[in-house]
């Protein structure tokens, strides 16, 4: 014969109770069977008789009344799902529940779970609203609430929110798993505080659920051998710990991931939960874990967007830096191309003519390194070497400079560089820094500028000396950087000092540059590729 | 492995024999490596043997120079031997040659150490 169980909740936390007696006594009175101590209560209110399958209600002359289902009654058959209020409608509620077996695991979705409770209706009669109805509501209103948080912390938020509701537990943690460890990440209390990171929880509790990957969940632990003697419960005193695992559901590519922990507890006992109410707890938890993982691979995806649009805007930047409108003379005629590997360089040049009468100043350089690293130094000591042109500074002054400041700004990098002078009247004065040599092309013969200095960024006080040349009409200087000679090609040859000279008799610098693009090919560029052309034409 | 780097010690002189390819990327940091591990074990005197490296561009060249700086900052001697044709041209343009100590084989480099000790033989 079918037994039913009369639950509520109150400060004690939640209560089933099997109704298993021919009568049982319900008041305020401490020798009552059920003790409620509730407004309005009487000292012995009601009674709940059983003959056979049948319950009954009867009220004992309680002052301010029992009530079925909203309806003051003296004396009424119960019915499972069925309402009592002791006292008045503003009572807590004392349902009736037929003691059911466990079905399912706790791990039914939303929609599963929606399903079942529709199934829980006896065949042939009437749906009831009561207890499954408002179950049902509170189950639709916890998923949209869910749902409504597109953040991480919003979701965490309302999970925490809705299963301290659920349980009636005092404080919820939600632990994400982030490196393999369970790291904190949010914390509520049942009045609804934030709580911060607390290490006052059961690490063997959360251990538990962690290892077994299934629920673990004591409602009270003095009743419960295992629990009431670990540690953490007993300095902690924790009554009822309810340890879910969050885990994200396997597909059919990837197995199930434990993306979290859910942890509530409490210090007042807090009852057992319905089996109902388990359900929807791991229905939320479920729920909420998928919602979780996603809003992680969002998380990444935005990231990883923004890290990349950044570089773009530097790269725009740098670009912008680095375009220089080549100064038009009446004695020289300048080219200039600089093409970098990744979408930001080390390599550059300027040029910079005082007068136009005056001078002519021309930097290339390389800084050492590739990316945004070497293409902030080269930046910075692009502005350096303009500034100094500007005031006319002596070439080994300049080298100097650049020198000091490479060496003490401590960037572990170092630049190779040429800086070169040229007057109206063809004298040429250069100052070469570790790089590449110049080229001086005169009709069919090639040269090398030979003098040569130490790099810059390497040795405090190293001493620059440039050298000069006389530049004869229709004559051109080449300067490339090492993008140009360490070209590689397939056969792993590499572009050299000849290969240079070789198309060196090119007129336009972008010929140049696709020349060693073709030598290259199909291989990408490894290193920044610079060409500069001076050519005196006075 | 683009690079391979084999460490020997003689006469209280720490040698490193490196081969291969030393370019940006692995190379590079294999060099780098022997070079910092073989500085915080102690080693004040290193000699670094590139006879049998068969490429090495830019990029090593700044591996030197940042061997070179790492050396002086502890107070560790340290110099080339066997440098290829090659090499010794990046050295020459780069003007390295100037500020490293370079000799044309291991026994020669370990001698010019001051307070040196013969092998015997």
């Amino acid at each position: 014969m079918e037994v039913m169980m009369l639950c509520y909740s109150d400060s004690d936390g939640q209560h089933r109770i099997a109704l298993e007696r021919e009568m049982t006594s319900i008041g305020r009175s401490p020798d009552q069977d059920i003790v409620l101590r509730w407004l309005g209560v009487s000292r012995r209110h009601a009674l709940i008789l059983r003959e056979g399958g049948v319950y009954t209600v009867a009220d004992q002359n309680s002052t301010h009344g029992t009530f079925l289902n909203g309806s003051r009654v003296q004396r009424a058959v119960l019915k499972p799902e069925d309402m009592l209020q002791l006292g008045s409608l503003n009572a807590p509620h004392l349902r009736l529940q037929r003691e059911r077996p466990p079905t399912g695991s706790p791990d039914s979705s939303v929609s599963d779970l929606l399903s079942a409770l529709t199934e829980l209706r006896p065949p042939g009669e009437p749906s009831r609203p009561a207890r499954e109805m408002e179950r049902l509501n509170w189950m639709i209103r916890a998923a949209r609430q869910l749902n409504e948080g597109a953040a991480i912390e919003d979701i965490l938020c309302a999970l925490l929110h809705l299963t301290l509701q659920l349980t009636n537990l005092e404080r919820g943690f939600v632990f994400l798993s982030q490196g393999g460890e369970m790291r904190f990440a949010r914390g509520l209390s049942a009045s609804g505080a934030r709580v911060d990171a607390d290490s006052t929880v059961s690490r063997r509790a959360m251990q538990n659920a962690i290892d077994s990957g299934e629920v673990f969940s004591v409602s009270d632990t003095r009743t419960d051998d295992q629990t009431a003697e670990w540690p953490s419960v007993v300095q902690l005193g924790i009554r009822s710990v309810y340890c879910i695992p969050l885990r994200k559901p396997a597909s059919a590519k990837e197995p199930g991931q434990l993306l979290g922990l859910l942890y509530l507890d409490s210090q007042i006992g807090a009852g057992a939960l319905t089996e109902v109410d388990r359900q929807v707890l791991g229905a939320i938890a479920t729920e909420a874990a998928a919602l979780v993982h996603n809003a992680v691979l969002a998380d990444e995806y935005n990231k990883a967007r923004q890290a990349r649009e950044e570089l773009a805007v530097a790269a725009g930047i740098h670009s912008g830096l680095m375009s220089i409108s080549l100064p038009v003379l009446p004695y020289a005629v300048l080219q200039a191309k600089s093409v970098p590997c990744l979408a930001i360089g080390g390599d550059f040049f300027d040029a910079v003519a005082l007068d136009l009468e005056d001078r002519l100043y021309l930097a290339v350089a390389d800084v050492s390194g590739k990316g945004v690293s070497a293409a902030i130094v080269a930046a910075n000591l692009q502005g350096i070497i303009h500034s100094q042109f500007l005031a006319g500074q002596s070439l080994p002054r300049i080298a100097d400079v650049v020198n000091h400041f490479l060496l003490t700004r401590n960037v572990g990098k170092y630049a190779t560089m040429v800086l070169l002078k040229l007057l109206p009247n063809g004298e040429l004065e250069y100052l070469n820094c570790g790089h590449i040599l110049p080229l001086s092309i005169f009709g069919t013969e090639v040269h090398r500028l030979e003098h040569s200095n130490l790099i810059v960024g390497l040795i405090a006080g190293a001493q620059y000396t440039s050298s000069t040349h006389t530049m004869r009409a229709g004559e051109r200087i080449l300067l490339a950087t090492d993008g140009v000679t360490e070209a590689e090609n397939s056969a792993g040859l590499a572009f050299g000092e000849p290969g240079l000279i070789s198309v060196s008799h090119h007129q336009q610098v972008d010929e140049i540059i696709a020349e060693v693009a073709k030598f290259q090919a199909p291989n990408p560029a490894q290193d920044d590729c610079t060409v500069v052309e001076l050519k005196f034409s006075p | 492995m683009s690079a391979n780097v084999t460490i020997r010690q003689v006469a209280g002189v720490t040698v490193l024999e490196v081969s291969g390819r030393i370019t940006l990327g692995e190379g590079g940091v294999t060099l780098r490596d022997a070079i910092q591990n073989a500085l915080k074990s102690g080693a004040r005197k290193l000699v670094v043997d590139l006879g049998n490296v068969n490429y090495m561009d830019s990029s090593g060249v700044g591996e030197l120079t940042g061997a070179y700086t790492s050396a002086k900052r502890v107070g560790c001697n340290l110099k080339l031997v066997r440098l290829t044709r090659k090499i010794d041209d990046l050295m020459q343009i780069t003007k390295l040659s100037t500020i490293f100590d370079i000799y044309a084989d291991e026994m020669e480099a370990i001698a010019s150490f001051p307070n040196s000790w013969q092998a015997v033989a």
